[in-house]
């Protein structure tokens, strides 16, 4: 079961001591109110029966038994004297309980008892019935008092206990709501404020309120995300100023190679004519000369990527020519099973689609086995181009890097024909498209490339 | 289950003191006192075994031998017939010796006629309350016994005066 809120907690809380204190008042109240009540019955009974008694004159003799008949009126009890007894007051001696009978047979003064009679509650009196000097004329008399009416107010009071705890139930829980919202908003601010930095908004701060222990949560989460800001901005920063070194320097570095290009060509030329070790050393600079230019381009390209100044120039386009012709261009015709149908339509930037599958099929080339295909296929709005190649597929962990700049997945394979940037560029083309490439193997257990082009530019 | 537990305890109280239950007797204020001249004669006779007062019309200080003899005559016919008895032997004569005044706390009493052996206790309660009826005054007859000595026949026996007023 899921641990209840704050809130919820709080107002348990608040309304089981509500509760538990309306009890306990009602329960002491009761007993209290019970026993003032049947207090003042009794009170009652016997001072009616002591102004009773002192009005009436005692008799002087023991009496008959016709004398008791008109003694039990004259007292509105039941009199008894010795064995003989009349009823009065509307009991009977019967109906006087046999303790109580013995109490004042006994000589005790005055006595009362509660009891039941044909299940309802009495209090019973009873006395022995004293001439002026205090002697007991052997005269007994008993008289009843119901006290239905007493039970009655009693029996109200659970109900109006059980009403007035409801009613102290209400302001409680209302109190415990106005602590729940004290506690719970600057909580609730605190998470909102950590949930605009987890969006990027480092420069959230949250409000500072009063001097509780809340208030100093909200001062160290200013104090950590004025940090966090510090810091991230001093690592774009760095991050920055790397970037525009590596732009910077492939830039100055276009120049000469543009020259020693033109250079390198004249030595392809002239490499023919040349024997033994200059015509090894002309080809190796020619070939460096080329790999390094294609290095230096690569990063130029990379750079406009990372300062966000790479254009994308789409326009309707036959995707299926569109890769026929990179393919037929780079002389890759014959060494690649394709299947391009025809009317797969999608606006792209020509240049950057080049790229994309010329990175893709060289790379499937270069790394993986024959048969390379390229397959295009249109899925609902998007277009989706796969590259696979036949060889034993990309190991489990390197295909979370694949995309990586300068990645190798084999590190004694340490230089190749490629800059270790094509990957790189052509999943950020495909990402300038509003598309993705991914990576995987195919169920035949070679590597696979997977391009989804978005058809409509929305 | 901790906090339930007050609860708990706190209705069984509750239902444990609900309602209007019964009690054990008990004694509620000063006796009561009718209206009257102030006088009369109380002796001790029998009910049921036990002595019981009864209230003869007669001058609150009727001297100890005329109280002695009536308690000797027996019940009247009025109060045979309400059930009282007498446990002492017809023909059985009284008589205070070494009495003092009322508000003496003490008395001995002679009997003639019978022996020790022939008064039961009751009987001899019976004399003794009578006696103390008439030397104690009736405020201080609760709880504070006469204590009278009975000569029979040559024997003394000391009996208080404690009985049913």
């Amino acid at each position: 079961m899921r641990a209840l809120g704050l809130r919820s907690r709080l107002v348990v809380a608040f309304a089981v001591v509500s509760v538990l204190t309306g009890l306990g008042v009602a329960a002491v109240s009761y007993l209290m109110v019970r026993d003032l009540v049947l207090q003042s019955a009794q009170d009652a009974m016997v001072e009616q029966l002591r102004a009773d008694v002192s009005r009436q004159t005692t008799p002087a003799h023991p009496p008959t038994r016709a004398e008791l008949d008109t003694l039990a009126l004259r007292y509105n009890a039941v009199v008894v004297f010795g064995n003989l007894h009349a009823n009065g007051n509307g009991i009977r001696l019967e109906d006087v309980p046999d303790h109580l009978r013995g109490t004042v047979h006994a000589g005790r003064s005055v006595v009362v008892q509660r009891a039941e009679l044909a299940g309802l509650p009495y209090a019973f009196v009873g006395t022995a019935l004293r001439a002026s000097t205090g002697r007991s004329t052997g005269i007994e008399l008993y008289r009843a008092q119901g006290l239905t009416v007493q039970q009655g107010t009693i029996n109200e009071l659970p109900a109006l206990a059980r009403m007035v705890i409801l009613l102290a139930l209400l302001p409680a829980v209302l109190l415990a709501l106005i602590a729940a919202r004290g506690v719970l908003r600057p909580v609730r601010d605190l998470r909102a404020a950590a949930l605009r930095v987890t969006g990027g908004h480092l420069d959230t701060r949250s409000v500072v309120r009063g001097s509780d222990e809340l208030t100093d949560l909200a001062r160290s989460f200013n104090t950590m995300t004025a940090e966090l800001e510090r810091t991230v901005a001093e690592l774009r920063r760095m991050e920055e100023n790397a970037r525009r070194f590596v732009a910077d320097v492939s830039h100055e570095l276009r120049t000469p190679l543009t020259a020693m290009t033109a250079v390198a060509e004249v030595l392809d030329d002239e490499a023919l004519e040349l024997t033994g070790d200059a015509a090894t050393a002309a080809g190796m600079v020619s070939g460096e000369t080329r790999r390094l230019r294609r290095l230096v381009e690569d990063l130029v390209e990379i750079s406009r990527f990372d300062a966000g100044v790479a254009s994308l120039r789409p326009e309707s386009a036959d995707i299926g020519e569109m890769i026929a012709s990179t393919l037929h261009a780079r002389g890759w015709t014959g060494r690649v099973e394709t299947t391009l149908p025809a009317e797969v339509v999608a606006p792209v930037d020509r240049r950057r689609l080049d790229v994309v599958v010329a990175n893709l099929v060289g790379n499937a080339l270069r790394h993986g086995d024959a048969p390379v295909t390229v397959d295009l296929v249109a899925v609902g709005p998007e277009v989706v181009i796969t590259v696979t190649d036949a060889g034993t597929g990309l190991p489990e962990e390197v295909l979370p890097h694949v995309f990586e700049r300068f990645y190798k997945a084999d590190s004694a394979r340490a230089r190749s024909e490629g800059s270790g940037l094509g990957l790189a560029i052509a999943w950020e083309n495909a990402h300038l498209h509003g598309g993705s490439l991914a990576a995987d193997n195919s169920p035949g257990g070679g590597a696979r490339f997977t391009v989804r082009l978005p058809r409509g530019r929305s | 289950m901790t906090r339930r537990r007050p609860a708990v305890a706190l209705l069984g109280l509750l239902l444990a003191g609900c309602g209007i239950s019964g009690t054990e007797p008990f004694t509620y204020g000063e006796p009561l006192k009718g209206d009257d001249e102030g006088g009369g004669v109380q002796l001790h006779f029998v009910l049921r075994h036990a002595t019981h007062p009864v209230l003869r019309p007669g001058a609150a200080d009727l001297p100890l031998q005329d109280r002695l003899d009536l308690l000797a005559a027996g019940p009247t016919d009025t109060e045979r017939a309400a059930g009282l008895e007498t446990s002492l032997r017809p023909g059985v004569r009284l008589s205070p010796e070494d009495v003092g005044v009322p508000t003496a706390d003490h008395a001995t009493v002679r009997v003639d006629g019978a022996t020790l052996d022939d008064l039961d206790p009751v009987a001899s309660l019976q004399i003794a309350c009578t006696v103390g009826a008439f030397l104690i005054p009736a405020h201080q007859a609760l709880g504070i016994p006469a204590v009278i000595v009975i000569k029979a026949a040559g024997q003394e026996e000391v009996v208080k005066s404690t009985c049913p007023d």
